[in-house]
C-alpha cells in the first residue's frame, strides 16, 4: 500500500563541494560555462574557532538549482579532491538536464569552443550525455533523456534491488557472489509474475 | 534450454527484433516482459541487434534462466 502523507522534493536546491582553486572555479564555471554568479557568502568560520573563515559562492543550474562551493581560507587542499582516476572517480559526479538535442549539441560546441575536454556522446539506457571534469577535477555530465520513466520501468527497478540485495548482501557467501547470480535471481522473480 | 526475459522497453527492443527473426528463438509475452526462448544456446550476436555497447552491456537486466557461456562486446550466449 502507497503510503500517505509523505514528505515531498521539489528537485535540486544545490550541491556543493570545496574547491581549493577559487580563481579557476569562478572561471570555469562563470565564463567558461557561462553560468550565472547567483550568491556568494563570505563568512568568519561559523561563529566556531575550529571553522575556517571561508567563502560559499553560488551558480545558476537552472530550474532553480545551484551548484556552489566553499573556499576555506588557509587550509590544506583535500588529497585526491575528486576521488581516484577511473571508474570510482566518475561515480560521485553532477549531471545537468538539457531538454532537446539541439541544446545538447550547443553545448558540446562551446565547451569545444573553449577548450574543454569532452567525452564522445554516449547513449545510455534512458539519457544521452556528454562529460567533462572541471579545474577542480570534479566530474560533470551534461544529459538529455531520451524517454520518459513509466511504471514498468518502477517496477523492475524495484525487483532488480530485491534481487540485489538477496544476491549481494543476504544471500550465503555474497562475497563470493556475481552479477550472473544476481541476473538468475531476477530471472527467477520476474518468471514467476503473472 | 535458456530463456532472456526482456523489459518492453524501446533501448531493448532490438534484443526482441533480433529474436523474432532468428529461426532458433521464440519470443512469447509475459506480463510487463518479452520472453525469448531457446530450447538449445541462446545466442545473440551484438552486430545483428545494432545496439551501443552502453545499452548492449545492460541487456540482462530482465534475468535470465541457463548459463551464461560468454556476453562480451560481440556475442551473447546463453546455455
Amino acid at each position: 500500500m502507497a503510503e500517505e502523507n509523505k514528505p515531498v522534493l521539489h528537485g535540486v536546491h544545490h550541491t556543493a563541494f570545496p574547491t581549493w582553486k577559487p580563481k579557476e572555479t569562478v572561471e570555469f564555471y562563470r565564463d567558461t560555462l557561462g553560468l550565472k554568479v547567483l550568491h556568494a557568502i563570505t563568512a568568519k568560520g561559523w561563529g566556531r574557532d575550529e571553522h575556517p573563515d571561508f567563502l560559499h559562492f553560488f551558480f545558476d543550474a537552472g530550474n532553480g538549482a545551484a551548484i556552489a562551493f566553499f573556499h576555506y581560507i588557509g587550509t590544506e587542499p583535500m588529497k585526491d579532491l575528486a576521488g581516484p582516476r577511473g571508474y570510482l572517480g566518475m561515480a560521485r559526479h553532477t549531471s545537468w538536464r538539457v531538454e532537446t538535442d539541439d541544446e545538447l549539441q550547443h553545448w558540446r560546441e562551446r565547451l569545444v569552443a573553449k577548450g574543454v575536454t569532452i567525452s564522445e556522446e554516449i547513449q545510455h539506457e534512458v539519457i544521452k550525455s556528454l562529460y567533462f571534469r572541471d579545474p577542480n577535477g570534479y566530474p560533470l555530465e551534461i544529459s538529455l533523456t531520451t524517454r520518459a520513466l513509466g511504471e514498468a520501468d518502477a517496477k523492475d527497478a524495484e525487483l532488480t534491488l530485491e534481487a540485489m540485495i538477496e544476491t549481494f548482501v543476504e544471500g550465503d557467501s555474497p562475497e563470493s557472489k556475481t552479477i550472473e547470480d544476481m541476473w538468475r535471481l531476477k530471472g527467477e522473480k520476474v518468471r514467476g509474475l503473472s | 534450454m535458456a530463456i532472456l526475459y526482456v523489459l518492453d522497453v524501446p533501448e531493448f527492443s532490438p534484443l526482441v527484433a533480433y529474436a523474432e527473426g532468428a529461426s532458433d528463438l521464440n519470443v512469447s509475452a509475459h506480463g510487463a516482459y518479452h520472453k525469448i526462448e531457446s530450447a538449445g544456446d541462446l545466442l545473440i550476436p551484438r552486430a545483428e541487434t545494432g545496439m551501443d555497447p552502453a545499452i548492449w552491456f545492460g541487456g540482462l537486466v530482465g534475468g535470465f534462466e541457463g548459463q551464461i557461456a560468454e556476453f562480451n562486446e560481440t556475442t551473447l550466449k546463453i546455455v
